[in-house]
């Protein structure tokens, strides 16, 4: 269960202030899929920044199944990025002088996991993905869909429990996005939390809930049956 | 610490090779360069060490006057003459006696050197003449380096009007055993050839005045005892009588009895000298090889320390290439960090990149400076016409370059491995 309680960020370029979020309460349950929507600088990749522990708050706490995350150290954060959390972004992220098995691996070696142990679940989630024939290859000799597939299996590398997706579909045709988004909702099939943030409407559609957000608050919200009536 | 960040350190390097290959390679140049100048150092100091322990570090050489100049080395030069060389103040008693009734004397040998003409057919030359003791013959071969006979009787076989060749004096020559030459007008019988001395031991000597080691009176020593192929040998009775104790330039070698202090016995033969009015200077072998030692360690110091400013460079040429490296790599780490990289394992993981690169660099250089030590001596021994030798590879040094590459590496990674964990995962990202 993610819960964010009046949560405002508030970042200083220089001498300007740039209030992010301004007091944003949300509540996504275990296994929910839910989607973030919005106009650009609304706040939305703020908000995935924050739940996924890379960023706190200004002021307002949030917390993971009751832990609160604004009290966490650095260690205690990049502990639970590594163990509970998946990141999946727009502009895929992969290491581009490692492999797409390498890339995979990564995770799974930062938190200790035995070199060989890695290797063999490294290729079981490319296998996932159907990428199997693609391990050796770096990023740059994969496609847009294949990138973003190996970023997903990465994000999936130590079984996490939440599945973070910032405009996971942004660069990509909408095929390719289609397939990707799949990806998504069959993991959130195996239980696990899903948050994307998305302009797609098409995205938005796969989400048990959808948040609108505009200047930093959350301005609406709709759930499935809502959406479908 | 997770020992998976060697292999993620590993990784870097490997996949960024051009680069990383120019930062070991500065690395490797000073390593090279350490190696490669101590080991040849060391093994210079130890070979020439080597000689002096052969001659005994018991024996003390005495030379006429206050440490002044010795004998002047002979050449051969078909048909031409050179001017005769200055003679040294020779003893005009014969100090054996008195040198053996010095209390912790053991032995004392003599010998006598002169630079006369010589003649054998119609080849006519200037020969160095070394006369020699039959003491000095038994007693310390050594000081002429292990002489060794081709053909007939050798030094200790030498009576009245015998003569015996070194290998190049008999070359030029022409002479073999039985012939008649003519030495300063007197008429000897060839009865021995000597073998080509050892590299070093037939021309130029250590301590010779050509190197400066080892003090004026040494140089004037070894200088008197060198060039044994270009030499001949006659019995030293027979050289004082054709030419007068005064115009032979002698050396007196004493070798101390053991166990007793040589510098004690050397203060007591002073006072013996004094007493009988001769001038001479007393060195013990132990000193030479001191000085020896004190210049060729001073000299291996001033080459390590430029050999180290090389490393430094290396070192600098590092640091300049991981901090490049974390601001081209900012967004990498910004995906490390999302992924769940803690501070701290970013921060190990540049210093293992840096480190490792430093730790290739110091072995790759220390296999080729050990390459190059082993070419370097040849080529010196050569060269300078010293005795062959080894270079001299200290576990120490070895151990101690490479764990330092590996310091100097990951000190040169330090500020860019701490710069690039204190980056904030979102901004980190957000770069291109």
């Amino acid at each position: 269960m993610i819960a964010l309680r009046g949560v405002c960020k508030t970042y200083r370029p220089g001498t300007r202030e740039v209030r992010a979020l301004r007091g944003l309460d949300l509540d996504v349950a275990r296994g929910a899929f839910a989607a973030i929507m919005g106009p650009s600088g609304s706040g939305k990749s703020t908000l995935l920044h924050l739940i996924g522990c890379l960023d706190r708050p200004t002021s307002g706490e949030i917390s993971l199944d009751g832990a609160n995350l604004s009290r966490l150290s650095s260690d205690e954060r990049a502990e639970l990025r590594a163990r509970r959390i998946g990141f999946v972004f727009q502009k895929f992220n992969l290491i581009p002088n490692l492999s797409a098995l390498e890339n995979i691996e990564l995770p799974m070696l930062l938190v200790s996991t035995r070199r060989s142990e890695a290797r063999a679940k490294a290729r079981c989630a490319l296998e996932r993905v159907g990428l199997q024939e693609r391990m050796g290859h770096r990023p740059a000799e994969l496609s847009g869909g294949e990138q973003q597939r190996v970023a997903l299996a990465r994000a999936l590398a130590n079984e996490p429990d939440v599945i973070l997706g910032d405009e996971p579909t942004g660069n990509l045709d909408t095929e390719t996005g289609g397939q990707v988004m799949a990806l998504f909702v069959e993991f959130k099939g195996q239980g696990k939390t899903v948050v994307v943030v998305t302009h797609n409407p098409e995205v938005a559609a796969l989400a048990d809930f959808v948040v609108f957000m505009r200047d930093g608050k959350r301005v609406d919200s709709l759930e499935r049956a809502q959406r479908e009536v | 610490m997770n020992s998976n960040l060697g292999i993620l350190a590993w990784r870097n390097i490997r996949s960024r090779q051009t680069r990383s290959w120019l930062t070991i390679l500065g690395v490797l140049i000073g390593v090279t360069a350490i190696i490669a100048l101590i080991s040849i150092g060391t093994g210079v100091e130890k070979a020439v060490l080597g000689e002096f322990k052969d001659i005994g570090y018991d024996v003390v050489l005495l030379v006429a006057g206050g440490g002044g100049a010795g004998d002047v080395p002979s050449s051969i030069i078909d048909g031409e003459d050179v001017s005769e060389p200055a003679a040294v103040q020779a003893p005009a008693l014969d100090l054996r006696g008195a040198l053996l009734g010095v209390m912790g004397v053991e032995e004392v040998g003599q010998i006598g050197t002169r630079t006369v003409p010589v003649s054998a057919g119609n080849v006519t030359g200037v020969v160095r003449v070394l006369a020699p003791s039959p003491e000095f013959i038994a007693g310390f071969p050594t000081l002429l380096g292990g002489l060794e006979v081709a053909r007939g009787v050798g030094p200790e076989g030498l009576t009245t009007d015998d003569v015996i060749l070194g290998a190049r004096t008999a070359e030029i020559f022409g002479a073999s055993i039985g012939d008649v030459i003519t030495i300063g007008g007197h008429s000897f019988n060839v009865v021995g050839i000597l073998a080509p001395a050892k590299v070093g031991r037939g021309e130029g000597q250590i301590g010779g005045s050509d190197t400066g080691i080892g003090g004026t009176a040494g140089a004037a020593i070894f200088q008197a005892l060198s060039n044994t192929d270009d030499a001949l040998f006659i019995p030293l009775a027979q050289a004082r009588e054709l030419w007068g104790r005064e115009a032979l330039s002698e050396l007196i070698s004493v070798r101390v009895e053991s166990g007793v202090s040589v510098s004690s016995t050397i203060a007591k033969i002073n006072i013996a000298l004094a007493q009988r009015g001769v001038s001479m200077t007393a060195v013990s072998v132990q000193s030479l090889a001191d000085n020896v030692q004190k210049t060729l360690g001073m000299v291996r110091v001033i080459l390590a320390c430029i050999a180290a400013i090389a490393l430094v460079v290396g070192g600098v040429g590092m640091m300049n290439t991981m901090y490049t490296s974390v601001l081209e790599r900012t967004r990498e780490i910004g995906i490390l960090k999302a992924v769940g990289a803690k501070d701290r394992q970013v921060l190990a993981l540049f210093l293992m990149d840096s480190g490792l690169m430093g730790l290739i660099g110091g072995i790759l250089g220390l296999s080729i400076g050990a390459g190059l030590s082993f070419l370097g001596t040849s080529v010196v021994s050569g060269l300078l016409g010293v005795p062959s030798f080894s270079p001299v590879f200290d576990p120490g040094l070895i151990v101690g370059t490479v764990g330092f590459s590996f310091l100097l590496g990951a000190l040169a990674g330090a500020w860019p491995a701490w710069h690039a964990a204190r980056l904030d995962p979102v901004e980190a990202l957000a770069s291109d």
